[in-house]
């Protein structure tokens, strides 16, 4: 009986893309509150969402640098289970309820990738950085401090798609109030048939489900935000008209489940 | 309406990983023959397949160096549709019919990695290298002649997972032996909601269909191939114990369908059924 959560299933489980939930991560963000065009917003919307007549257009954009561990001391293998991740968030209600909607999200490992797949991240590759802090003062340090800055960038088959620097100003006594919504996403899988390839055999609308949601040592700032427009992406549809605000600060989650909203077939 | 044959779905449908088929390949291949434990690796076979007991643990490590398009000129932009793969084939048999098992595939494209899950191949991430040949004669060119050596690699996370060698012999006009047989895969996708994490919402064997397949400049010869052992991989398994032939060839195909050979969602709720009522 071959075991693992995910392809490639093997005698032992041990050559899964990514072992089974539950999934634990722990990180830090970089991140920007922007408004963009809201017609392009709300073109990006699965049937079943539809757009937040308060706040259509509203948007995140988030680089993450996160690690990883399930049930075996995953994050001991940091070549394998740490990684780095942009995605952009926007508005959007589910019924009368106020959610983020993923359209976009890139990745730099593989098993972040099907992790992804699975929960309904619509994930791509990308190479993905930010501004770290260390400990140790100095010019390079970038302590998480009034004045000081952080930059982040998303880039993909060797096309710079995005561009962010957040200046901190000051630290955010509650920091779950900058990430106030559940996220909704699309798990599709298509099928490769001949006369099925537009009838999918996964299609549904999910809502993502975070255990034990942690956000410490927030600070928000200014923030600067740019989308490059590239080929074969269409992140730079939602460039920033407005910029809100940016943000920082270090968070952890754990998911061992996913709430299916619909399930819209073939 | 989102468009895009898969994820993401977009207002244009130009974000998808991958453009809908047909899709076309070309490249080049770097093949060494070789047998396994055939008590070991009749464990990574599916319910169903069976080893080829007239070939036991005769199989293929496939390094594949090559270019992909769809309907839009996809071969121009190469930093996205260009790939490096790794394929490990096992002979088996599917009632009857012998047949090639794909247990693992690597690849250092995103693109592919979609490509694959959707045709079956339980494709991850790797990092793979191949000697190639360049028509200006040089120490560094590797002619295609005899004993003209290539190498090939494949390491995933910081780890080598697969080296082989081909030393090339003589000239064939065709590859008798190898890719003779019709590919089989699984198409796999699990649930992650709490108590489904052990039914997948897609669990199918399936087999690859090839339109147009065409293999051109072959060379036989020697060969020598490793796996070493790695974190998180179960390839060492399969390693070889003995080794036969090495190939160079150039091929091409289309892909614009599948085969589902066998739902195994509904068989294995019949299983389970089946056990209840013992």
């Amino acid at each position: 009986m071959l075991k693992g959560f995910t392809v490639p299933k093997s005698p032992f489980g041990q050559a899964a893309l990514t072992p089974p939930p539950p999934w634990h991560y722990a990180g830090d963000v970089v991140g920007v509150e922007f408004w963009t065009d809201p017609d392009a917003a709300a073109a990006t919307l699965p049937n079943g969402l539809s757009p937040d007549p308060n706040s259509n257009g509203h948007a995140l954009m988030m680089f993450l640098d996160l690690q990883f561990t399930a049930q075996d001391d995953e994050y001991l293998e940091p070549a394998r289970y740490q990684y780095r991740e942009a995605s952009v968030l926007l508005d959007a209600m589910y019924r009368d309820v106020p959610v983020m909607w993923c359209p976009y999200i890139y990745v730099d490992n593989d098993a972040a990738l099907a992790r992804g797949w699975t929960n309904g991240f619509p994930k791509k590759m990308g190479s993905i950085f930010q501004t770290r802090s260390f400990a140790a003062s100095g010019p390079a340090a970038a302590p998480v401090a009034s004045g000081s800055r952080f930059g982040a960038s998303l880039s993909a088959h060797g096309q710079r798609l995005a561009e962010a620097c957040v200046t901190l100003h000051k630290p955010v006594e509650n920091g779950l109030s900058l990430l106030n919504r559940p996220t909704v996403l699309l798990r599709y899988f298509p099928r490769l048939a001949a006369g099925y390839q537009d009838k999918p055999a996964v299609n549904e609308l999910a809502m993502s489900i975070t255990d034990n949601l942690t956000i410490a040592g927030a600070w928000i700032g200014k923030g600067e935000l740019n989308f490059t427009e590239t080929n074969g992406e269409e992140l730079h549809a939602l460039a920033p008209n407005r910029i809100e605000a940016g943000f920082r600060y270090s968070l952890s989650y754990s998911v061992s489940d996913l709430k299916i909203l619909e399930d819209h077939g073939s | 309406m989102l468009k895009g044959f898969t994820a993401p779905r977009s207002p244009l449908g130009a974000a998808a990983l991958v453009p809908p088929p047909p899709w076309h390949f070309a490249g080049d291949v770097l093949a060494v023959e070789f047998w396994n434990d055939p008590d070991v690796s009749v464990h990574i076979l599916p319910m169903g397949v069976e080893l080829d007991k007239k070939h036991p643990g005769h199989s293929v490590a496939l390094f594949a160096d090559y270019q992909f398009t769809a309907q839009n000129d996809e071969y121009l932009d190469p930093a996205r549709y260009q790939c490096r793969q790794f394929t490990v084939l096992l002979d088996a048999m599917w009632k009857g019919a012998r047949i090639a098992w794909c247990p693992y595939c690597y690849v250092d494209n995103d693109a592919a990695l979609m490509r694959g899950w959707i045709q079956g191949y339980p494709r991850k991430i790797g990092a793979i290298h191949q000697t190639r040949t360049f028509a200006a004669a040089s120490a560094a060119s590797a002619p295609l002649v005899h004993d003209g050596r290539f190498s090939a690699c494949m390491s995933a996370h910081g780890r080598l997972l697969v080296q082989a060698r081909v030393t090339l012999r003589e000239k064939a006009e065709r590859v008798v032996g190898l890719l003779d047989r019709q590919i089989v895969g699984r198409r796999y996708f699990p649930r992650l909601s709490a108590g489904m994490h052990e039914k997948p919402a897609v669990d199918e064997l399936v087999r690859c269909v090839s339109d147009h397949p065409l293999i051109t400049n072959i060379w036989i010869g020697e060969s020598e191939l490793n796996f070493p052992e790695a974190y998180g991989e179960e390839l060492e398994v399969l390693g070889p114990l003995k080794v036969g032939r090495g190939y160079r060839f150039s091929f091409s195909y289309s892909v614009t369908d599948i085969e589902i050979l066998a739902d195994l969602t509904t068989q294995q709720s019949r299983t389970r059924s089946g056990l209840r009522q013992e």
